[in-house]
């Protein structure tokens, strides 16, 4: 599982890991993706492929909102109120990142949630956990925003 | 027995050196490169090693039935270079040298590019071979720039200065005509540099007596791009942009990872950051002086007072 580095590191309270899936509604940034704002856009260093991202304005905002909290039309509400696109622009826009993100392996990936011994308190895990697939799914275009 | 072919420990005579923040001995029975080096950075020479040090030793390997003649290029005792003419010889020095400077300096970001200095302002031109780093910035030279390093900006990770490393300017011969046409002439003979050619040396130590600067925070940074016959001219570029640019062009990445993003976002945070598509020298240091002079005009909290040839 990879992704969220603190959660991983608490997994004996079941509290957290049950509120950090009923809180994760939409994508997740990976944690251990250092990055750096510079006038507004993003810079970023991924340790284990060490690839280098530039993120422009609109990516770079999105990326700070891929959270786990915010489901993509979330994501493109906040977007279109930020910048100067329609909500559906904006929806487009979000998708389009996302899938960037996801194809550089920035944001996590559908997650696999190892059994524990009882080999429940990790299915219950899965099913509470909304990985928002209907996003890693979406068949957007190339997006103009992030490039590596 | 000829020396220049002897392997014989007690033919070799060895010369040290503290240039800027490298500390270098070249130890080798051939005479004639230690005098063309010497050459070239007899102002640096030292008596004897005061610190850890770059060991470069060239050894003569006689001509046998299965070897053919060569000079081994070693640096710590690796051989890194077999070169099998003598006019190859500096250059393969040079480079060794500059093959160990990230690992006599590890904690240093190291990036590919000339620095130089205008009132204490850091400007370093990052890029890849070929771009006209060194040849834009001996131009820069004659304009009373001072002069950091040519190949490396070695950034110290702490204060994010960029060092001094005075190293000699390595022209290519087809830029011999764009030096000339600035007053520049290379130092003694040409030599070969694998397949770059010919290739020239300028010690801006020997071109005036303030031409080397100390240690100074970065100012500016310009990514030049030659173009031949093109009308020099510049562009902004944006901080993410340049360090996205300049971690392509950072030597020992992969030895800092995560902090080396972090040193150049801090790099960049506190420069302005150009991409110069460069042309006719003179031209082009006319456009690159006067951006640096306006700009520094506009940092500094007395507007005039910045003062460059």
């Amino acid at each position: 599982m990879r992704g969220l580095p603190d959660m991983q590191q608490d997994t004996s309270t079941a509290a957290v890991w049950e509120n950090a899936f009923v809180d994760a509604v939409g994508p997740l940034r990976r944690g251990d993706i250092v990055a750096h704002e510079l006038d507004g856009e993003g810079i970023m260093y991924d340790p284990r492929s060490a690839d280098t991202h530039r993120l422009n304005a609109s990516a770079w905002f999105i990326w700070n909102c891929c959270d786990g909290r915010h489901a993509p039309s979330d994501i493109a509400a906040r977007l279109a109120d930020s910048f100067d696109v329609n909500p559906a622009q904006a929806l487009h826009h979000v998708h389009a990142a996302i899938d960037q993100f996801h194809k550089v392996l920035l944001i996590t990936e559908p997650r696999v949630v190892p059994l524990d011994t009882q080999g429940q308190g990790s299915a219950r895990a899965i099913n509470r956990h909304p990985a928002a697939p209907s996003t890693l799914r979406s068949g957007s275009p190339r997006p103009e925003s992030a490039s590596a | 027995m000829n020396p220049l072919f002897s392997s014989d420990p007690s033919h070799e005579f060895t010369r040290r050196y503290r240039i800027g923040v490298v500390r270098a001995a070249l130890t080798t029975p051939v005479s004639a490169l230690l005098d063309e080096h010497a050459a070239l950075y007899a102002d640096f020479e030292t008596a004897a090693s005061d610190g850890p040090e770059i060991q470069v030793r060239v050894s003569p390997q006689p001509f046998s039935l299965r070897h053919r003649r060569r000079f081994d290029v070693s640096v710590n005792r690796r051989v890194q270079f077999t070169p099998a003419r003598r006019a190859e010889l500096l250059p393969y020095v040079e480079w060794a040298i500059n093959w160990e400077v990230p690992r006599l300096l590890p904690r240093c970001l190291h990036l590919h590019a000339s620095a130089l200095c205008v009132n204490g302002h850091g400007i370093i031109l990052p890029g890849a071979s070929g771009s006209g780093k060194s040849t834009l910035a001996a131009g820069l030279l004659t304009r009373g720039w001072q002069y950091l390093c040519d190949e490396f900006a070695i950034i110290d990770p702490h204060t994010f200065h960029v060092l001094p490393y005075p190293r000699a300017l390595c022209i290519k011969k087809p830029s011999f005509p764009a030096i000339a046409s600035v007053g520049l002439a290379t130092h003694g003979r040409h030599h070969l540099k694998g397949t770059k050619g010919y290739v020239g040396f300028i010690q801006p130590a020997r071109l005036r007596s303030n031409a080397l600067a100390s240690a100074c925070p970065v100012r500016i940074i310009v990514f030049p791009r030659y173009t031949p016959g093109a009308a020099p001219r510049l562009r902004s570029v944006h901080r993410a942009e340049a360090a996205f640019a300049l971690h392509h062009v950072c030597f020992n990445l992969l030895d800092h990872r995560t902090p080396a993003l972090e040193i150049i976002a801090q790099l960049v945070r506190g420069a302005d950051c150009y991409e110069l598509v460069s042309g006719e020298l003179r031209a082009t240091c006319d456009l690159v002086h006067d951006l640096v002079r306006r700009t520094l005009a506009t940092h500094s909290s007395a507007p005039g007072r910045v003062e460059v040839a």
